[in-house]
């Protein structure tokens, strides 16, 4: 198979892989030093009107005191009061003034009853640590200092994916906090194949990354790939997968996405299972999955909970909905302006009659009443819940009705412009509809223009495009084409879980049986 | 180089709204044709009548008002003139895609329709799948000014009543063009409408009534010109032997049970074999199955003995309507309408190249014999008719 990691792009490219650049502020660089006070001093300088930074001085037995530092509200204070400080204090009291002077050694084994404890050697990493919401931990005698993981778990709770609702299956969604996140997959992948491997992004946001994948099953070259493009990033900060989404994403102007996200564990679990690669992102319940083919942008997650009947039934209709949404306006306007002898009689009458008075060729009018509904949608987007409602009846009453009994718009359009609608909301990745969305209107152009004529060369245009677009080395249009008969049991149409024997090829480092054959069920009679 | 060619594509892009040469055509700028009929008139000019539909004004939200519709005549030397005169007239441009029948008068029909062939076949607007039919003993134009009870778009309604007749609505101008310009020299059979005479109180009076019916079909010669007319049961037969779905009844007198008999027939079969003598010799064979439908004799039919009488009767009869009506056919129209001389072309390859030129004058000679085989195969649900007594019927 041709890879395009063999291709001459990686070539072009900067040959050194480009380093994070070390953290730096003033003063930096340096080491502990034995002088507590010293200590404390850069680091107040370094976090000048920093009103959240706590420091917290405590005497220890023979003289010798320790600094906690940490950023109020980030670090839960009250496992802090019993964990590190009540022991601390205990100690002194209980001093017999015989023990000689506690080692950080000692303190660590015996003071701190926190799990997750590291050393720091520099003001570095003690500024980096603060930051990542760990109590730092300085002596007065000691070039080494600890740092204590007492995270305040005070996150949003798991709740139902707003974006992804279904009405079978797992109500679970992410939240904004990272390790959250891939304990949700971790609980439903147990296995010690899944790899979460971490990295920072972001010069200020810091924001830890983590990619995940399934060893032996996500192909090696993939991962490699998604490893080094994210290493190369530079950034100021990554608030949000999407700004990572920009950097990696294969066609970058193309209207299509090559980048799937999504809000829930049991769609990131099965695809690590298909061999793609999730990316976590700390701060966003939003995981990045790649590579993505235009067929998963038909795939819901609910088509796996129901039967396959169903499933499948339902995913041909979408498919048709989805070319609906495409093309309905721009089909419309073509055969009513230019080939209005393709319609049957009857048809073309009403259309005449309805259109009879109304002041604006075909093509403006069904433009205007896409953009009203593009409007409609955003401002039902944008608008707090409470207004919310109010569009819906603009929508309905001053769009729909008003606009034909008034003669501006004749009844057909509103209906193909609705009819569009609804079947642009059936595509169940909301990035692909964007992509359509946008589509649609250049279609419309091309119809008003051209007529079918226009619309042919359009769908031409797209499908060159779809078919030379690749996702991670991954064809967009597999496995339709190139084909994979295989693969297509998860296309078009779901086949049913014992016939699913194999993982889609592509994405996988050969053949793997995914479910041994056979197992179709037999009742004995 | 990029940007030589982002600008190059802005250019041609540009070209499609600069030039302005759309094809574009708005509906409410288009008077859409739904009909139209050719005619001759005394000075031999061609008159064209179309009929157009007519829009209410103002969106109508009730929905169940009917199509008003137009009727606007022209005429001129050719259908070309006569045609962009009617646009003259026409305050839009007319749009003849939604055209699904042209309708002749049989004046035009009898001079010939080769003079106005040619525009339906050479314009792309044309469609060769429209539907042709012509109006006996009238005038085109006024079958188009006419109005049905169906609504005034009198021709679309008349082209539904073809289809309605399922053994004529594939009479297209293709279908026509291509029997009579095959090498078998046939004719064609055209479907025929004509003015209705009311069955009892002479002239009708009532407005809601069609004031056209389907009287079967004219016979179009070679020469694409009408030479004549079959009645409906004439048609019957005549499709019968073309092979054509059609819906066949046959209908008969018994003088042993003295009443009619009427029987729909089905399975219709019919096989043609050719010997070549001094004339040509064509055996006709025909098969069907019965199924009685109405029984006017006094005869009982569980008898076997009276449904062998009623077989019987009803051959001879069919055999007695093909003899006459190939014999019809043969010495008065001259034109082989049921295309005998591509069933002799296909069976018979060789006779036929001998046959092929002359075939236009050893048609009206052939020798033909028809056998005709009829069985009865259903009754119906009672066997004598039961408003008669035990002592009427015949057993």
């Amino acid at each position: 198979m041709r890879f395009w990691l063999k291709g001459k792009r990686l070539k072009s490219r900067r040959p050194e892989r480009y380093q994070q650049p070390p953290f730096s502020h003033p003063g930096s660089g340096s080491g502990l030093m034995t002088d507590l006070h010293t200590n404390e001093q850069a680091l107040r300088e370094l976090f000048t009107n920093c009103s959240d930074i706590v420091y917290r001085e405590i005497s220890l037995a023979a003289g010798h005191k320790q600094l906690i530092i940490y950023m109020d509200g980030m670090v839960d204070t009250n496992a802090l009061n019993q964990f590190i400080l009540q022991p601390a204090i205990r100690d002194v009291a209980t001093d017999d003034g015989k023990r000689p002077g506690q080692t950080r050694e000692w303190i660590e084994q015996q003071l701190i009853a926190v799990a997750r404890v590291n050393q720091i050697s520099s003001l570095d990493e003690a500024v980096r640590e603060i930051l990542n919401a760990k109590a730092v931990i300085l002596f007065n005698h000691e070039t080494v200092g600890l740092s204590a993981e007492l995270t305040d778990p005070n996150v949003r709770a798991v709740e139902e994916p707003t974006s992804e609702p279904v009405v079978r299956g797992p109500r679970e969604g992410f939240t904004e906090t990272l390790r959250t996140n891939t304990s949700m997959v971790r609980r439903k992948l147990k296995t010690h194949r899944l790899k979460l491997e971490s990295m920072t992004v972001g010069k200020v946001s810091q924001t830890e990354v983590a990619i995940a994948y399934l060893e032996g099953t996500a192909k090696a070259e993939i991962v490699n790939e998604v490893r080094s493009r994210i290493s190369r990033i530079q950034m100021d900060a990554v608030l949000e997968s999407g700004y990572l989404e920009e950097f990696i994403e294969v066609a970058p102007l193309s209207p299509f996405p090559t980048v799937q996200n999504t809000e829930r564990p049991d769609i990131v679990a099965a695809n690590l299972l298909e061999g793609k690669i999730a990316i976590f992102t700390d701060g966003t319940p939003f995981v990045r999955i790649v590579p993505f083919t235009f067929w998963a942008g038909l795939q819901a997650a609910e088509d796996y909970y129901n039967r396959s009947f169903y499933s499948s039934a339902i995913r041909v209709i979408r498919s048709v909905l989805l070319t609906t949404s495409l093309f309905l306006p721009s089909l419309y306007v073509a055969i009513v302006n230019f080939h209005s002898m393709m319609l049957p009689t009857s048809l073309v009458l009403n259309f005449s009659a309805a259109q009879e008075n109304t002041p604006f060729p075909t093509v403006v009018e069904a433009f205007m009443m896409e953009l009203i509904f593009e409007g409609l949608r955003e401002a039902g987007i944008r608008l707090p819940k409470q207004i919310g409602s109010a569009v819906s009846i603009v929508g309905a009453l001053v769009i729909g009705q008003a606009a034909v009994q008034a003669g501006i718009v004749s009844a057909p359009v509103v209906i193909v412009v609705a009819g569009t609608g609804i079947a642009s909301f059936t595509i169940p990745r909301y990035d692909l509809g964007y992509a359509l969305r946008l589509l649609r209107f250049v279609m419309l152009i091309l119809a008003g223009t051209l007529g079918l004529y226009g619309i042919a060369l359009g769908t031409l245009t797209l499908l060159l495009h779809l078919v030379s677009l690749r996702s991670f080395g991954v064809p967009y249009f597999s496995p339709v084409a190139p084909l994979f008969p295989g693969g297509l049991n998860d296309v078009l149409w779901r086949a049913p879980r014992w016939r699913m024997n194999t993982l889609p090829k592509l994405m996988t480092p050969g053949d793997i049986e995914r479910i041994p054959k056979g197992q179709k069920p037999k009742p004995n009679r | 180089m990029r940007k030589k060619q982002a600008g190059a594509l802005l250019l041609c892009i540009s070209l499609v709204f600069v030039g302005g040469c759309w094809d574009s055509k708005e509906l409410n700028d288009q008077a859409l044709q739904v009909g139209t009929g050719i005619d001759l008139n005394e000075e031999g000019e061609f008159v064209l009548s179309n009929q157009f539909s007519l829009n209410s004004s103002g969106p109508s939200s009730e929905g169940n008002s009917q199509q008003e519709s137009y009727t606007e005549m022209t005429k001129g030397d050719n259908v070309f003139k006569a045609s962009a005169a009617m646009q003259a007239r026409i305050t839009r441009k007319i749009n003849r895609g939604q055209r699904t029948s042209i309708a002749i008068g049989e004046k035009l029909a009898r001079e010939g329709l080769k003079q106005i062939i040619d525009i339906y076949t050479r314009t792309p607007e044309a469609q060769l799948r429209n539907d042709l039919f012509i109006v006996k003993g009238g005038f085109a134009a006024d079958l188009l000014n006419s109005s049905t009870p169906f609504g005034s778009l009198s021709q679309r309604e008349y082209f539904k009543l073809h289809q309605a007749q399922k053994e004529v609505a594939d009479v297209t101008l293709m279908n026509m063009l291509r029997s009579v310009n095959g090498d078998s020299q046939s004719g064609a059979i055209v479907p025929a409408m004509e003015r209705v005479q009311a069955p009892i109180s002479g002239e009708q009076k009532q407005k809601k009534q069609n004031k056209y019916a389907y009287t079967g079909v004219a016979v179009i010669n070679n020469d694409l010109k009408l030479v004549g007319f079959l009645n409906n049961e004439e048609t019957a037969k005549a499709l019968w032997l073309l092979k054509r779905p059609h819906i066949q009844y046959a209908s008969t007198y018994i003088p042993e049970g003295s009443g009619l008999v009427t029987a729909k027939l089905s399975s219709l079969k019919c096989k043609i074999k050719a010997g070549f003598g001094e004339n040509t010799e064509l055996h006709i064979a025909m098969k069907a199955n019965a199924e009685l439908m109405e029984n006017g004799t006094n005869l009982d039919l569980l008898s076997v003995a009276n449904l062998k009488l009623i077989e019987q009767a009803l051959e001879l009869h069919t055999r007695k309507q093909f003899t006459e009506l190939i014999h019809k056919v043969q010495s008065e129209y001259k034109t082989d309408i049921f295309n005998f001389g591509d069933t002799i072309f296909r069976y018979y390859p060789s006779q036929w190249r001998r046959l092929q030129n002359r075939w236009e004058s050893e048609f009206p000679k052939a020798a033909v014999t028809v056998k005709v085989d009829i069985k009865v195969k259903r009754v119906g649900l009672t066997g004598g008719p039961v408003q008669l007594k035990e002592g009427e019927l015949e057993h």
